[in-house]
């Protein structure tokens, strides 16, 4: 019964203190709001699972955080996955209602953000929008600084070519 | 035809380059280079004069790389009155007033405003952090500074 609670008590704190943030890094992969959610229920039921000791609370969401990109990165991979065919429009309406804890100026930018291939798209919108600095998001990703760095400064380029396209075609 | 004659005439055959350089073009060219020199190294003291030393890390708490990166470039007169260096506070999101987040440009801004001036934190894509204090009241009215301006629009935004 103890457990029960004990269990109940731990649960919920995780809903409130990262369901929001994982449902937005869930949304930057999956683009849309159910698998979004899935994955982040998967995402709990995980930590739930794992006997390995948390060592701090960033460690606790630097866990959740690649948990999370992992399971996504599996449901993308899979071939159920690959068969289906993203709406455009679907992921231009939803992106708008993505849930940040503040406002942003520029839809297209994070339209284009989350066009851009994983390698990039992961660490750009944990730099950008989660406020995650280089240090962290090469925790998070198991990656070297440097390689952030330079997914970084590459993956800002594509944004900016994406932005200029879309401009030129707007004034077409 | 002797050998002399010949390689006489190809000698002859060269033609006058116009800029050649002469005795005249030579003086010239020293006083400019002498010139250049003495600014370059003007240059190089007011640098050093401007720029801080790094906090701790990548961290910077200097108006001597405001200018560096694009979109963000200033002249250094108007920097020097409005925007003063600040420490690095790690200030997050939800405790900004304003935000600013430019992917194309690679950084971000972070403001919030304190009264008598506004506090700015800007994260750049290649590991810099930079904190600076903003004094609004100093800020001219046309500013191109970005820092300044943004400084502005939290104040803005807060009185709205």
């Amino acid at each position: 019964m103890e457990q029960e609670f004990a269990r109940e008590q731990r649960w919920n704190y995780l809903v409130e203190e990262y369901q929001t943030m994982l449902y937005r890094v869930a949304f930057a992969n999956m683009k849309n709001r159910a698998d979004a959610e899935d994955v982040v229920q998967e995402a709990f039921l995980r930590y739930m699972k794992d006997e390995k000791p948390i060592l701090n609370k960033e460690h606790e969401k630097a866990w959740l955080i690649r948990t999370t990109i992992h399971i996504c990165m599996d449901i993308l991979k899979s071939s159920w996955h690959r068969k289906t065919v993203p709406l455009e429009e679907s992921l231009m309406a939803e992106s708008r209602e993505v849930y940040l804890p503040y406002q942003i100026r520029d839809d297209s930018t994070l339209e284009a953000v989350l066009k851009l291939p994983v390698h990039y798209r992961n660490p750009i919108y944990l730099f950008y929008y989660e406020d995650y600095s280089i240090h962290e998001i090469a925790g998070v990703l198991n990656e070297k600084e440097g390689t952030i760095k330079t997914r970084l400064r590459r993956g800002r380029e594509e944004v900016k070519k994406m932005l200029i396209k879309a401009n030129e075609s707007e004034m077409l | 035809m002797s050998v002399q004659e010949i390689g006489g005439k190809g000698k002859r055959s060269i033609p006058d380059y116009p800029n050649k350089r002469t005795q005249g073009h030579t003086e010239v060219f020293q006083e400019s280079l002498m010139q250049n020199l003495k600014y370059q190294g003007r240059a190089k003291d007011d640098r050093e004069k401007t720029e801080l030393t790094p906090c701790r890390g990548e961290e910077k708490t200097g108006v001597g790389m405001l200018g560096s990166m694009a979109g963000i470039r200033v002249s250094a007169v108007t920097r020097m009155d409005a925007v003063q260096a600040a420490e690095v506070r790690h200030m997050n999101y939800e405790e900004s007033d304003n935000i600013e987040i430019a992917v194309a440009e690679g950084y971000t801004l972070k403001g919030k405003w304190e009264g008598s001036h506004v506090y700015v934190e800007a994260k750049y894509d290649d590991g810099r952090l930079e904190a600076y204090r903003v004094d609004t009241g100093k800020v001219q009215e046309q500013t191109q500074h970005r820092i300044e301006q943004f400084a502005v629009e939290t104040v803005e935004k807060m009185q709205n």
